[in-house]
């Protein structure tokens, strides 16, 4: 059971004033300044228009921003509302921002989130980014409305991104979610959730706010425990994901070691459940699908395969720990070919994600160490499926995955047999 | 005269029986604590070797890397076996040290002071040379891994001179807290350091001047120029 979380006298004080709020809004932020005033317009714009009259309360949970973050959220007014909606709307909207505690990280902003909403009583949440450009008010719409009319616990995004976008999703996270639990929720990191107070309850009662799971893990761990949990889960169609440009290659491996040991700690304690799924099923999808143009994505797939070849030649005895010895000799053969024809089977890379899996259930390292060697092959993976996809469309790079996918379900005995 | 005689030859064969006679106890005694420390080890031996079996010691130090240390050593059999083997040993040592202190000789009281007295030294030497392999162990990997995931080209060579470095400094410590050529041990390890950093600043500051300029121009450039020269991936790996 998770120690109880201390909030701000001051905050306790506005809540206490509040009193309950139907849907909570939460916007977890870190020195974003030129977006969070757009995201808060909108949210407010999307609550008076769908959910006109039911008191919503909106969370910024500040990691300490020193460019003026939170002030732009109190700033924020819709005063021109009436352009935006033709009518004059009825709304009940309240404001609290706090900073958070814990290990900075989206997870420890959250978990204030997760808090608030608890003693608010909310029936209903809702989390954004605090850097989208692309929000809508339809996004709130879309992400709120399956749990207050449909009684779904969890709403997960469904975007349409550029098909080299995303790859830790395409090839790691998704297809292993969807083969151990048997839910296809296409984005289990989309970073934007819908989800009803009683799962904010269930989150707020794990003990992980310590762990990898309060920094980038935060979503593949809300995803997988509503999941695991036995929690409706739906998908609701949200169109382009634009937000403001990070530098994309940023810390690969503490990226890939935070969502993958988060989903790694989930699939180690829940094995009872995920050994007796067979196969998949659709999640339920809300919203009108329809085509977005995405901007070119430059990758450098010289620079991922030398990066595959350095770890085939550097890494391989720590490789011997994690790998079946078949998959380990599988790998220097591949490390013989050149950009231009490279190719890494998707049955080996199957193998990989599955022995690490069953390495990081066994403790054979220190699993950070474990993860972070995982890199060069992800790497490797990564710049073969993207020279294979150079000329397909997105109907063929997501029938490409779904074949992925299906390796995945058919290969799960051979997980199983390596955990026992 | 021939009395005289008479009394000095049984006078000497009485006071050796009467030497004998106080040994010859403190002989059995020796002799059954040597016997009794044999059965002893070998029980332990027995009962140690199994006990670690049954709790997954070998793995735990192959995960630590110990018996990759020990194969080098040329050492193959299991780490088990090998403590098993040397708790053995260290109940016979004892077991031959309390014996001979059971003949209550002076010279060899001493002795056994000064060996009671240097145990605790040893044991301190052993977890330190212990904790350095594990730490050097740790720190080589660590090292290994940021390295290649930031592409260097000499991943294992700075791997492995960290995992040295660490092996060196923790040989060192033992040495000195076994008291073994103390101010030789300090005076060599901080000659060859200090050499060794004499001689990577002189390779780096005279040959290496131009990579040196490259670097600084590579980190503290503008974005733009960085990017003219390798151009990095624009995915969104979440």
């Amino acid at each position: 059971m998770a120690q109880a979380i201390k909030l701000d006298k001051e905050v306790e004080t506005n809540i206490t004033k509040i009193g309950e709020a139907e849907i909570v809004v939460g916007i977890p932020s870190y020195n974003n300044v030129h977006t969070i005033g757009h995201v808060v317009r909108a949210v407010g714009a999307g609550l008076a228009k769908y959910f006109g009259g039911r008191r919503a309360v909106l969370v910024n949970s500040d990691g300490g921003s020193a460019d003026g973050t939170r002030e732009a959220v109190l700033a924020a007014e819709m005063e021109d509302l009436e352009a935006i909606l033709l009518a004059r709307p009825i709304t009940d909207f309240h404001k609290v921002v706090t900073a958070y505690h814990g290990i900075p990280g989206k997870g420890s902003a959250l978990r204030t989130i997760f808090a608030i909403a608890a003693k608010l009583n909310a029936r209903a949440c809702l989390v954004v980014d605090a850097d989208l450009r692309s929000i809508t008010l339809e996004w709130v719409q879309l992400l709120v409305a399956p749990v207050l009319e449909r009684g779904y616990d969890f709403v997960s995004p469904l975007y349409r991104r550029h098909k080299y976008d995303g790859t830790i999703t395409n090839s790691i996270i998704y297809p292993l979610v969807r083969a151990l639990y048997g839910y296809r929720v296409r984005q289990p990191i989309g970073g934007d959730f819908g989800f009803s107070g009683r799962l904010a309850q269930h989150y707020l009662s794990q003990d992980v706010w310590d762990s990898e799971v309060a920094r980038y893990g935060i979503d593949v761990w809300m995803t997988t425990s509503a999941v695991t949990g036995g929690y409706k889960v739906c998908q609701a169609f949200l169109g382009a994901k634009i937000h403001d440009p990070k530098d994309p290659g940023a810390d690969l491996s503490g990226m890939l070691v935070q969502v993958v040991c988060s989903l790694f700690s989930v699939v180690d304690t829940t094995f009872d459940l995920w050994s007796s799924v067979r196969g998949s099923e659709a999640v339920p999808t809300f919203g009108f699908q329809f085509e977005v143009g995405v901007e070119p994505v430059f990758v450098n797939l010289e620079r991922m395969v030398n990066g595959f070849k350095l770890g085939v030649k550097e890494l391989m005895p720590v490789w011997s720990k994690a790998l079946d010895p078949g998959t380990a000799e599988a790998l220097a053969p591949i490390a013989r070919q050149g950009p231009e024809s490279f190719s890494f089977p998707e049955e080996l890379w199957v193998r990989v994600v599955y022995d690490y899996a069953a390495a990081f259930h066994g403790r054979v390292m220190n699993r950070e160490h474990l993860i972070k060697s995982m890199v060069p092959l992800y790497l490797g993976w990564t710049a073969s499926f993207v020279r294979e996809m150079a000329t397909a469309s997105p109907a063929e790079v997501d029938e490409r995955l779904e074949r992925l996918c299906l390796v995945f379900e058919a290969m799960k005995p051979y997980l199983i047999e390596k955990w026992r | 005269m021939a009395e005289m005689w008479k009394a000095a030859v049984v006078d000497a064969f009485f006071r050796f029986s009467e030497k004998v006679g106080r040994l010859l106890p403190n002989l059995l005694a020796m002799v059954s604590v040597i016997v009794l420390g044999l059965v002893v080890a070998w029980a332990l031996r027995v009962i140690i070797s199994r006990v670690l079996a049954a709790a997954g010691f070998d793995n735990l130090c192959h995960r630590w890397g110990f018996d990759v240390a020990l194969a080098r050593a040329g050492l193959r059999c299991r780490p088990s076996f090998w403590l098993a083997r040397a708790a053995y040993w260290v109940i016979v040592f004892f077991s031959l040290i309390i014996g001979v202190g059971a003949l209550e000789l002076e010279a060899v009281a001493g002795l056994l002071s000064t060996v009671f007295a240097y145990i605790p030294r040893v044991l301190a030497a052993l977890i330190i040379v212990a904790a350095a392999y594990l730490v050097a162990n740790f720190l080589g990997r660590a090292v290994l891994l940021a390295a290649v995931n930031a592409q260097v080209k000499s991943a294992r060579l700075v791997s492995r001179s960290v995992r040295g470095f660490v092996i060196v400094i923790g040989s060192t410590m033992a040495l000195v807290q076994l008291g073994i050529g103390k101010e030789v041990v300090v005076a060599a390890f901080s000659i060859v350091l200090g050499g060794a950093v004499l001689a990577l600043a002189l390779a780096f500051g005279l040959a290496g001047k131009d990579m040196a300029r490259d670097f600084l121009q590579r980190r503290f450039s503008s974005p733009g120029e960085r990017d003219l020269e390798e151009k990095k991936d624009e995915i969104s790996h979440l």
